[in-house]
């Protein structure tokens, strides 16, 4: 009876697998692609009652068009508000009176009042409108954990779904992207406002931060510009914007979709080409420009009075992504200094000199671009200029001393257990390898661990000597107000 | 009678589709039922000598292995001036060095192999966890019980953790949710309960190595204390190592806890749970002056008691909050404030619902328990009071009229969606087993979950809103910019239900 029940549990995990653990856990990814271009990546979990699944797109806020900051984020908002079929009650009536509403709107938007005739539409509208049906669509089916994620180079759509309705969720998402109708256009507006006023407006260090950003990669710099945006920008933007936009972003051949989960190779496959192959790219569609070349960052500084504790985040200007090469040493440079037996806990915060409440070290690398940043706050009195004063002197006794092999064996047995536990987590997981898909490809989960495990010494002087230089730095010093 | 015949065959039966052809609806879809159904406990409860419950959730995909120490210590049993003794107890044994190691030989060892050793501590609870790869479990386990047992407290990071919380006394009030957050408790729970206390200068000085010792000694004991594994591990092999070092475990006698306990640390006599009694809330429209481009807010009022965990005024209530506030379904609020207004971006809603039983309650308890009852959110100031009063229309519905049966079976599969997800994986189904034990809930309460829910009416549910929902016992408390706040739209229609408004502190 037990044993009967320990197999039902291990089938229930997906993990009846013979004999002992294995030593090298593989993520296990299967890859295809439809003839329209998009990418779709299966991992299959066989007894998991729900599928994780994400829709990605090669795209966040680095592509918003100029003047537009904030355009990528709303459109990800508006993409929740149906098609021709889900959300209305009779499209027909409805696309009519669309286009006079836009055309109204468009009209109140440059005049800089709102007309009496747009709210009399949108009265009508709203008869025939129903702004809940997607989410209701999903809720009924019992799919849960819908979300979804505007990040710099990458804008994602999230779901857990039951097995036996993964049908829906390829029904869904690829209607979306088929016929979106962006309806409910300057509601959305608002609850865009609503949450750049909880994330950034109203925490103490939100638009610090931002400015920074701003400072750091300098004007016109795809990164310059947190996802939410500019709110003068975002308040003027059209229905017009979002679709162009949508049309130029959401091409299938920059579509990843991604599911974990007990969903077989063929049946996604085959549900795959069904919904998704519908998608097509019109010839006449813009296209988002891309780069040829990485912008080099301003690394301009910033120093203000918060209402926060006194802190400093310092930037060293680095690589874009890559899972080889120096960014990976820069990364395992992160692992070294961060955790408790870590240089910046033992040094700034437990150390007998202490100067820190928290410091922590990250090697942020993106698509155009990366930094090595370090973040202390201040514990006791210690003002920005100790904080940033009790750094160099630590990275002065790396530099002059260098790293033992202690320290060495404790990052690499850390990243290592660290990338096993990424993939217990379907929905994480799911995320993850689109993340890595749109950088590069997901193997580069893999091959990073492969590079970061042969980080050694010399490596990691190199990196210090070459990226972590003060005169090639940017300082965010913040100082408590009436501290 | 004839039209719905003919609906019905089309729903049960949609046209051919060809292989290709996408259908025109998700109507036209057809799902094998779903089949989930909870795994059964039998096989994975094992039992120390001491009678310390284990449940063994064996899972070989990957070389980790969880292990979860659960004791029922928490805040609430910290006495009045003893503020925060709890958390600091729990932080410092992991921190502060533990058996032969002092504080860096123990973050080093633990870094080495790789391994996240973490304890703390919440109202209710004290938990240790170890993350550890399954080749390095021996040493993980040796680790674990020697914080367990042997914390030492170490003098320099209790003064290093002295610091910092001097620092954050200094910052609490930063972030206006803090603000909201221990003016809500206050005017919920009233001043004098537990749940008001806040950390205070005089408390952090008294994070003394002997009080957190003597906490320790006190308090930590294996009665009521569980342990959830699961990973890479052999059952057998690993509950006869932790019956080694967890095995002989039997704390001091309840006896001596209690003398010491009523013995107390200064300032204190009552004993938590009197205290706790004693509170009383403060109904009505709060606010707190802090200019701001955003108001957050707190609606609501003490949670409430059932006597079991299978009582049908439970299983109504699940389905009430469902529909009221969902995460996973359009819920009422949700389509209210978000959807039709465009008036918050998020709303967050929880209703505790204490299970005691009967003959262990007193008469002043009968009806609230020591959660809560809170829908928060954060609007523009000049939004506050038309949020607000959305909110209470939206519980005055619920109270008054009863839901339709579409909502219900919305909102009943919505939480059956949610099952599979507490236990999606080898460590969530031995927690979850374990929080049981803990929480003094009956397994079998997950094998009826789905039939107990299908079972729930119209009736029941606004039964329910009329037992819990106590329109005269709001609270709601304002964080932001008053004077935008009291001059906002439906700003007069809100002082007709809660009365004018009042600032925090002239109570």
């Amino acid at each position: 009876m037990r044993s009967a029940a320990v197999l039902a549990v291990l089938l229930l995990s997906g993990t009846a697998t013979a004999g002992s653990a294995t030593s090298e856990p593989d993520v296990g990814a299967a890859h295809f692609e439809l003839d329209n271009g998009m990418t779709f990546l299966v991992v299959e979990r066989p007894g998991r009652p729900l599928v994780a699944a994400v829709v990605a797109v090669r795209g966040g806020s680095a592509s918003d068009p100029a003047g537009r900051r904030g355009l990528t984020h709303l459109v990800e908002h508006l993409l929740f508000a149906g098609s021709r079929t889900i959300g209305t009650t009779d499209w027909e009536a409805e696309s009519r009176l669309l286009s006079r509403w836009e055309n109204l709107y468009e009209r109140s938007v440059r005049r800089g009042r709102t007309d009496r005739d747009l709210l009399r539409l949108e009265q009508r509208l709203e008869a025939l409108q129903q702004p809940g049906e997607f989410a209701g669509v999903y809720a009924w089916a019992g799919v849960v954990g819908v979300d979804a994620l505007t990040r710099h180079d990458l804008t994602t759509f999230h779901a857990l779904v039951p097995k036996e309705k993964i049908e829906l969720w390829f029904w869904m998402e690829s209607d979306r992207l088929h016929g979106p109708v962006f309806r409910g256009f300057r509601r959305e507006l608002q609850v865009v406002e609503q949450e750049r006023r909880q994330r950034i407006d109203s925490t103490p260090t939100g638009t610090w931060f931002e400015l920074f950003d701003a400072a750091y990669w300098g004007a016109g710099h795809p990164y310059a510009h947190t996802p939410g945006g500019e709110r003068r920008e975002v308040e003027r933007l059209l229905p017009s914007d979002a679709r162009s936009h949508f049309e130029a972003l959401y091409r299938p051949d920059r579509l990843i979709a991604v599911l974990v989960g007990d969903l077989s190779l063929p049946e996604a496959r085959k549900l795959g080409e069904r919904y998704f192959g519908r998608l097509q790219t019109s010839e006449g569609n813009s296209r988002i420009p891309e780069s040829k070349e990485t912008p080099a960052p301003a690394v301009g500084s910033l120093e203000g009075l918060c209402a926060c504790r006194s802190q400093v985040e310092i930037r060293y200007p680095t690589l874009p992504f890559a899972a080889a090469g120096d960014t990976v040493v820069l990364d395992f440079l992160a692992g070294l200094l961060n955790s408790r037996s870590g240089r910046l806990y033992r040094e700034l915060v437990a150390g007998e000199d202490r100067v820190a409440y928290a410091a922590s070290a990250e090697h942020a690398s993106r698509r155009l671009g990366g930094y090595f940043a370090v973040r202390i706050e201040a514990g006791g009195g210690a003002g920005p200029e100790d904080l940033t004063a009790a750094w160099d002197a630590l990275l002065d006794r790396v530099r002059s001393g260098g790293v033992d092999d202690a320290e060495l064996r404790r990052v690499r047995r850390q990243l290592t257990t660290d990338s096993w536990r990424q993939l217990e987590q379907d929905a994480g997981l799911a995320g993850r390898l689109a993340a890595a898909e749109a950088l590069g490809g997901w193997r580069q989960l893999t091959m990073w661990l492969d590079a970061a495990v042969s980080v050694d010494g010399d490596d990691l002087q190199r990196v210090v000597d070459r990226y972590l230089l003060a005169r090639e730095r940017a300082v965010l010093s913040l100082t408590r107000t009436g501290g | 009678m004839g039209r719905f015949f003919v609906l019905a065959v089309c729903v049960a039966a949609p046209a051919v589709l060809p292989a290709q052809a996408v259908p025109a609806h998700p109507a036209d879809l057809q799902f094998a039922p779903s089949l989930f159904e909870p795994p059964a406990v039998s096989g994975m409860r094992f039992e120390l000598r001491n009678g310390l419950p284990v449940y063994v959730v064996p899972d070989r995909s990957l070389p980790l292995v969880d292990i979860v120490l659960a004791l029922p210590v928490g805040d609430r049993n910290e006495l009045p001036g003893e503020e925060g003794m709890a958390s600091m107890t729990a932080a410092m044994a992991r921190r502060g060095g533990a058996g032969d190691m002092g504080p860096e030989e123990l973050d080093d060892t633990i870094d080495a192999l790789g391994a996240r050793v973490d304890s703390s501590s919440s109202w209710t609870r004290t938990v240790f966890v170890l993350d550890i790869g399954s080749e390095t479990l021996e040493r993980g386990l040796e680790i674990l019980a020697s914080i367990v047992f042997e914390p030492r407290f170490d003098e320099d990071r209790l003064a290093q953790a002295r610091d910092n919380l001097r620092v954050s006394l200094a910052a609490r009030e930063d972030e206006a949710y803090a603000v909201l957050d221990r003016e809500w408790q206050r005017l919920v729970h009233g001043p004098a309960s537990p749940r008001s206390r806040r950390l205070t200068e005089a408390s952090v000085a008294g994070f003394e190595r002997d009080a957190l010792a003597s906490f320790h000694r006190r308090l930590w004991r294996p009665d009521g204390a569980v342990i959830a594994a699961s990973g890479d591990v052999e059952p057998e092999l690993l509950v006869a190592r932790l019956d080694g070092l967890f095995g002989s475990w039997q704390g001091l006698p309840a006896s001596e806890t209690d003398a010491d306990r009523k013995a107390g640390p200064p300032g204190g006599s009552a004993a938590p749970e009197a205290v706790f009694e004693a509170a009383a809330a403060s109904p009505g429209w709060w606010t707190v002056d802090r200019p701001g481009p955003q108001a957050s807010m707190a609606l609501g009022h003490r949670g409430a008691v059932v006597d079991r965990w299978d009582a049908g005024d439970r299983w109504a209530l699940l389905l009430l909050m469902e529909i009221l506030d969902g995460p996973g379904s359009v819920s009422r609020l949700r389509s209210r404030l978000q959807l039709a207004e465009g008036l918050t971006y998020r709303v967050v809603t929880w209703f505790d619902l204490d299970v005691v039983a009967a003959e262990a309650r007193s008469e002043r308890s009968l009806n609230h328990g020591q959660g809560e009852f809170r829908i928060f959110l954060e609007t523009a100031p000049e939004s506050a009071a038309a949020a607000a009063a959305a909110v209470l229309e939206e519980l005055a519905r619920l109270r008054r009229e009863a839901v339709p049966e579409v909502e219900i079976a919305t909102a009943r599969r919505s939480l059956l969606a949610r099952l599979p997800l507490l236990f999606d994986r080898a460590e969530t189904i031995a927690g979850r087993f374990a929080e049981d034990e803990l929480l003094d809930r009956p397994h079998e309460y997950w094998s009826v979950y789905r039939g107990r829910l299908q079972a729930v009416s119209a009736a029941d549910i606004r039964r329910v809103a009329q037992r819990f929902i106590d329109p005269e016992g709001i609270v709601l408390a304002v964080v932001g910019d008053s004077e935008a706040v009291r001059a906002g739209r439906a700003a007069e229609e809100l002082r007709r239900v809660l009365g004018a408004p009042r600032l925090v502190g002239t109570q």
